[in-house]
């Protein structure tokens, strides 16, 4: 009615309709309030939550390795033999199984996935099951008749098993799996098992006691033991002529284990604690007889690559050796004992290496296991006893399980998750001995050529190379942004001042790609070229600027009353453009009298010192000239806002300038300068693209000036864009993000705290 | 002497000294600045060719670049005298663009009229004489004076056949792959659907149908292609070098040239313009070494574009809340201190969060679930510009937030009074009074955000910047702007082209004046940010309130 008649609207009605309006307005606000509060919250909490996300993906690297017994799989499913009974009641037994042991397995492997797993069985054949224990199929070896089984064993990788026989002979197989696609899905797998070879070794035809085969490049090798202490080598050439040998250990000792290692070399331990090592090319050689424990030694295995050897003896003691050059002018090759581990308390039954990294599974004859690391020593998973014997261990291919063979011939499966297992606060942090090196070492090195080499994680020599930037850069910085604020405040004239300040905001803003690039591809040449007159501008520079005060005095007078005080600056910078001339001309002179001519060579003669052309007297330069903005910048703030006050109380009482500066303004303002010294420590902390254009960013632990490093920060740049996601390159490169965030957040954090406080003094005043 | 010991008391040398160190911070500014600018700006500068015949009897011709003392420690001139650096170019010929010379072998030095500096498609620039042009087996012109007249014009239309090749390269077969790439995208969701269950027959029919129509397409422009080519490459010229071997050049290939030693200044100066403007807006060759920049230009500002848009809604709300909303206390102080030294956390920080966080774990994500078809092949699960921009967002919301809150509390009291005391709500107030008056303060935070954002390169490594993109993130297919792609950048263009770059020495120049259009930008929004600023204080100086 009232849209229908335009009359006006009575009072009642307005006010109704202001009531609605003003609600409405009300409602908008409460709304606001809700709405900025938590949009600013979540805002404030987003940014905090990169602390958040960096450390979730750094800790990973510290949990432990975590497992289950998935069960035992019971081998009463095996079928008898297929063999006619016959054939075994009438063939020579000197050793005669009982019926019972006939299908005693002693060797037993696995696939990559896990579908299947196989154990080669006392009378020879070749059993194959799924993983569920359910039996698939047997293959039957045509060689071993009329002879039994007395040993076998099996290379860590590649499936080669190798038979020893009670009549002296050695049966080389080879397991193999093909997998079988389907719609690019795995759907099976074909099971195959080759002859490789049957070869009699022993003339006196002795049962086989012990027995290691491998195959490199179709060059095949097998080592058995016969008798007590002899060893009987048996090797192919790469035109498949073959090779026979027959070695001994000495006084008759008993070998326990053999094992071949990495470039036709093999040991052997003895029941006496000691552990044989020959050569076999280019001449058979015995090389080194060493003690490694006082008990027999009851299990001996090469983790992946072949260098090191695992020991175990009867104590349950377990120790790593390799051989390293110890002294460089060493023609030898010695034995060290490069780690030890925390003894399993039993007789050390078996060894499993890992067929993708330092781990091995250690098997007490109690059945306990326990997942080890070779090189950081962590005792990584521990499964208890179960009181049943076990006589054979391996992990699975993918590090996802461990298989733990018992002496009744049944098979415990565990399940294993050990993503890290290199990483621990030592291998982080501490002296590492790493395969190969002779002594324990600080090393960085996330890549390397072949599958079995070691990655080594080291942080300190990055850290090192980050203080060690920081340190020089900061070195340059300090003096001449501190000094030059000091002059800009207190000494300079307000007209250039207004000037100079917005020039070095400027400088602050420039990007560090700019700066590196100019340092990496211009400086670092020019500073190789003309280091002399560099090293001389040091001096130079400020001392031609200085001297300007004696140059001051003998001006005439209508010049020096044009210039104010506080102008001191157009007559210092031409004088030191003159000290950089007069470097660059006496640099020559200078590098003949003093250095022979040229300072690079006196540099490697005088102080074994090796010249890098991007080093890092150019990165502290060009560091210095990213992080010079910024403190001066805050020094600058903190000298002009003393209070004008306290200054003018000074001059007033005849204190000079100077005097003033040094005795008033420097002691109030010296928190500031404080603050401003760690913000730039901050910045060139974290600086990344300057350290990666200007050095060689070569991790190494040297404090010298004339070679490089490399910096968390330049680290993680370089590294980052390979490391497979999750893997623990991925995530010990966001433990070094991590720590140069809290780094950088613990230090600006201290500055700011000095600066508010400075600030309240100063209102106080 | 009595002066001298009192003003030595008095400390004035001291205070010369503290001069000298700003001397030298001064000169250190000057002198980079003066490095970028002579090296940058004199790349382009069509320099004179001097042919240089050496005592042995040798003949080479190229730009003089440089000249040092000699340092081998074991020759007799060490030091003593100079060698000269000789852009020789021809890399396809000799094997290499530069060449020193020592000043003592030069036997006769001089500037042949005809030589002639010409920029090619690939192999750096040809440095010769023109002998010919030939159409087929068909001589157009012979000896240098025929070709120098022939050359303008067939230099022209050698571009405007390119073009015509691009036309129909880029866009026409271009839209057609895209276009059958979608398709087979679209094929791949129908599988999975039809894994799942549903009936697609009719749609993998239509599929199908529109696969082939395309693929016809696709044949009859190859074959215009093809056709075009052949009919434009049929033109050849003949160049001599100096040391008289001959090159044969397709037209199609020849960018510029020019007889360098017969411009006269305006003819320089209008080389030099044309060079500056072909780098500005062509795209890059030979693996970046040649060429343009404009793909880098582009990719930066877009980014900071991108990051502008999502940093200043951020950066404003948090400083709202923080100033006008939340109670001022302990937390707040707290909360404000970490903010404040956020922005001293190192850029690559920012960039692994980015990488882990955006990259992996959202786009990730995002690819999970609306993107299956093109797995593995990842679309958002990869560095791109919307990753590179959010994370460089988060790197500089700090600075945003920081200079709002001042902009905000440097808002009279009054105002704000005024405004309440009216009746107006407090959300009123901030929208109409408090915020207007602290846009320039909040535009100076924007303005800093976006030269930091422009200088950043270490976490965009990490995020999405590659060296070569193919496409640019904006184009004319449908949804337009492509978040997902990589980009270029012109702080890691000087990074690649300096660092990984296989001809860093030929290539050098060129990072210089890449690294002017950088510091261009950089500094002139600085700049523009301490003008806004002072401006402000002005105005609050001298505000009638």
């Amino acid at each position: 009615m009232a849209a229908a008649a335009p009359a006006p609207l009575s009072i009642r009605q307005r006010v109704k309709e202001q009531a609605f309006r003003i609600k409405r307005v009300k409602q908008m606000d409460r709304l606001a309030v809700g709405f900025i509060t938590f949009g600013g919250l979540f805002i404030i909490v987003a940014v905090l939550f990169i602390f958040v996300f960096i450390l979730s993906e750094a800790l990973p690297l510290f949990r432990p390795a975590t497992g289950q017994a998935r069960g035992v799989v019971n081998l009463a499913a095996v079928p008898p033999p297929t063999l006619p009974p016959a054939t075994v009641a009438t063939a020579p037994a000197p050793k005669a199984a009982s019926p019972g042991e006939l299908g005693k397995p002693l060797v037993m492997g696995t696939d990559e996935y896990q579908l299947y797993f196989y154990e080669l069985l006392s009378d020879g054949r070749t059993a194959f099951f799924k993983t569920d224990g359910t039996f698939a199929k047997e293959v039957t070896s045509t060689a071993l008749a009329p002879s039994k089984v007395a040993s076998a064993s099996r290379s860590l990788t590649d499936n080669f098993v190798a038979i020893g026989t009670d009549d002296g002979r050695v049966l080389l197989q080879q397991v193999r799996f093909r997998p079988r696609y389907e719609n690019q899905k795995l759907v099976d797998l074909e099971t195959e098992v080759s002859e490789r070879g049957v070869v009699e070794l022993d003339a006196a035809k002795r049962p086989i006691r012990e027995i290691a085969y491998d195959e490199k490049d179709g060059r095949k090798t097998a080592i058995a033991v016969a008798g007590d202490d002899d060893i009987l080598v048996y090797r192919t050439d790469d035109d498949g002529t073959e090779h026979r040998e027959a070695l001994k250990t000495r006084d008759g000792e008993k070998v326990t284990r053999v094992r071949i290692g990495r470039s036709d070399t093999l040991i052997a331990a003895t029941d006496r604690g000691h552990l044989y090592h020959w050569e076999l090319l280019p001449e058979v050689r015995l090389t080194e007889v060493v003690k490694v424990s006082n008990e027999p030694i009851t299990a001996v295995e090469y983790v992946l690559g072949g260098i090191t050897a695992i020991v175990g003896d009867a104590k349950g003691n377990l120790s790593a050796w390799f051989r390293v050059r110890l002294r460089e002018d060493d023609t030898d090759l010695k034995f060290v004992k490069a780690h030890e581990y925390a003894p399993q308390g039993v007789v050390i039954a078996a060894i499993g290496p890992s067929t993708r990294d330092k781990s091995f599974v250690s098997a007490g004859s109690d059945g306990s296991l326990v997942l080890r690391h070779m090189t950081s020593e962590r005792s990584l998973l521990e499964f208890p006893s179960t009181q049943a014997p076990v006589d054979s261990v391996l992990l699975t291919p993918k590090m996802d399980g461990i298989l733990a063979k018992q002496a009744d011939g049944k098979v415990a499966r565990y399940e294993i998750s050990s993503p890290h297992p290199e990483v621990s606060w030592r291998a982080l942090f501490g002296k590492v001995w790493y395969e190969g090196y002779t002594k324990p070492e600080y090393v960085w090195q996330s890549t390397g050529g072949t599958d079995d080499f070691e990655t080594k994680f080291s942080l300190v020599p990055l850290v090192f190379g980050t203080i060690k930037g920081t340190l020089y850069a900061l070195l340059f910085a300090i003096p001449l942004a501190i000094l030059g604020a000091l002059y800009t405040s207190q000494f300079m004239h307000p007209s250039i001042k207004a000037r100079v300040k917005p020039t070095v905001e400027i400088m602050a803003a420039l990007p560090s790609v700019v700066v590196g690039f100019i340092a990496g591809l211009w400086l670092a040449s020019r500073v190789e070229r003309e280091i002399v007159p560099v090293l001389l501008m040091m001096v130079l520079l400020p001392l031609f600027g200085t001297l300007g005060i004696l140059l001051w005095d003998r001006l005439p007078r209508a010049f020096r009353d044009r210039l104010r005080p506080g102008m001191e600056i157009a007559l210092i910078v031409p004088l030191v453009c003159l000290g950089g001339v007069v470097a660059v001309w006496i640099g020559p002179l200078t590098e003949a009298a003093l250095f022979g001519g040229d300072f690079r060579l006196w540099v490697k003669s005088a102080l074994d010192v090796v010249y890098d052309q991007r080093n890092c007297l150019v990165v502290g330069i060009a560091m210095g000239f990213a992080v010079i903005p910024i403190i001066f910048t805050i020094a600058e703030d903190s000298f002009s806002s003393v209070p004008q006050h306290l200054t003018a109380a000074s001059l007033a009482l005849g204190a000079s300038r100077w005097q003033t500066a040094m005795r008033v303004v420097l002691p109030t303002a010296s928190p500031g300068l404080f603050s401003a010294v760690m913000i730039g420590f901050g910045r060139a902390v974290g600086e990344t693209m300057i350290v990666l254009m200007a050095t060689g960013n070569t991790p190494v632990l040297d404090w010298s000036i004339f070679n490089g490093m490399r910096t968390l920060s330049a680290n993680i740049a370089v590294e980052i864009p390979e490391a497979p996601y999750g893997g623990t390159l991925y995530r010990t490169l966001f433990l070094a993000a991590l720590a140069l965030f809290l780094m950088t957040f613990f230090v600006n954090t201290i500055a700011e705290l000095i600066r508010q406080r400075l600030r309240d003094r100063y209102r106080a005043i | 002497m009595n002066a001298l010991v009192k003003s030595w008391r008095r400390g004035d040398p001291m205070v010369w000294f503290t001069g000298s160190a700003l001397g030298i911070c001064i000169l250190m500014i000057v002198g980079l600045v003066l490095v970028i600018l002579t090296n940058g700006l004199s790349f382009f500068w069509p320099k004179a060719l001097t042919q240089l015949t050496l005592k042995d009897g040798s003949v080479l011709m190229g730009e003089l670049a440089s000249s040092e003392p000699i340092p081998n420690p074991g020759h007799p001139d060490h030091l003593q005298k100079q060698r000269l650096l000789v852009r020789v170019g021809n890399r396809d010929v000799y094997g290499f663009d530069f060449k020193w010379v020592p000043e003592g072998d030069i036997a006769k030095q001089e500037r042949p009229r005809d030589a002639y500096f010409v920029e090619r498609r690939e192999y750096g620039p040809l440095l010769g004489t023109p002998v010919r042009v030939k159409q087929g087996d068909k001589i157009l012109a012979e000896g240098a004076a025929a070709v120098e007249l022939a050359l303008p014009g067939l230099i022209a239309r050698a571009a405007e056949d390119r073009s015509a090749i691009e036309r129909i390269e880029k866009h026409e077969i271009g839209d057609i792959n895209y276009e059958i790439e979608r398709l087979r995208l679209e094929s791949r969701a129908l599988d999975l659907a039809a894994s799942r269950g549903q009936d697609v027959a009719e749609k993998r029919a239509d599929v199908e149908r529109a696969t082939a129509a395309q693929k016809a397409l696709f044949q009859t422009k190859t074959d215009e292609l093809a056709q075009l080519t052949e009919r434009v490459a049929g033109t050849w010229v003949a160049f001599v070098t100096a040391d008289g071997q001959e090159k044969e050049l397709r037209s199609l290939d020849i960018y510029r040239s020019y007889a360098a030693n017969q411009l006269t200044l305006l003819g320089r100066l209008s080389v030099y313009g044309g060079r500056l403007w072909a780098f500005f807006i062509e795209g890059p060759r030979e693996s970046n070494t040649e060429g343009g920049i404009f793909p880098a230009i582009f990719g930066t500002v877009m980014m900071v574009i991108i990051m502008s848009i999502i940093v200043v809604p951020l950066g404003v709300l948090a400083a709202l809340y923080l100033r006008e909303y939340a109670k001022q206390g302990l937390l707040v102080r707290i909360v404000r201190i970490a903010v404040n030294n956020l922005a001293g956390v190192p850029s690559i920080v920012f960039g692994v969060f980015g990488l882990g966080f955006f990259v992996y774990t959202v786009g990730g994500t995002i690819d999970a679930l609306f993107f299956p078809e093109a797995l593995p092949t990842p679309t958002f699960g990869t560095g791109g510009i919307l990753w590179a921009a959010l994370t460089l967002a988060l790197l500089t919301v700090p600075v945003v937030i920081v200079s709002s809150e001042e902009a905000l509390a440097a808002v009279p009291r009054s105002m704000r009074e005024a405004s309440l005391a009216m009746g107006a709500t407090k959300f009123q107030t901030i929208l109409r009074v408090v915020l207007p008056a602290a846009a320039p303060g909040i535009l100076t935070g924007l303005i800093l955000a976006m030269a930091r954002g422009a200088g950043e390169v270490a976490p965009l490594m990490l995020t999405g910047v590659v060296k070569l993109a193919p496409e640019l993130p904006v184009d004319g297919f449908f949804p337009f702007f492509h978040f997902d792609r990589k980009f270029m950048h012109l702080g890691f263009h000087i990074y690649d082209v300096g660092f990984q770059s296989p001809n860093v020495e030929a290539a050098k120049p060129m990072v210089y004046t890449t690294t002017i259009f950088l510091l261009l930008i950089v500094v002139l929004l600085n700049l523009t940010a301490i003008v806004v600023r002072n401006r402000l204080r002005e105005k609050y100086k001298t505000g009638a309130f």
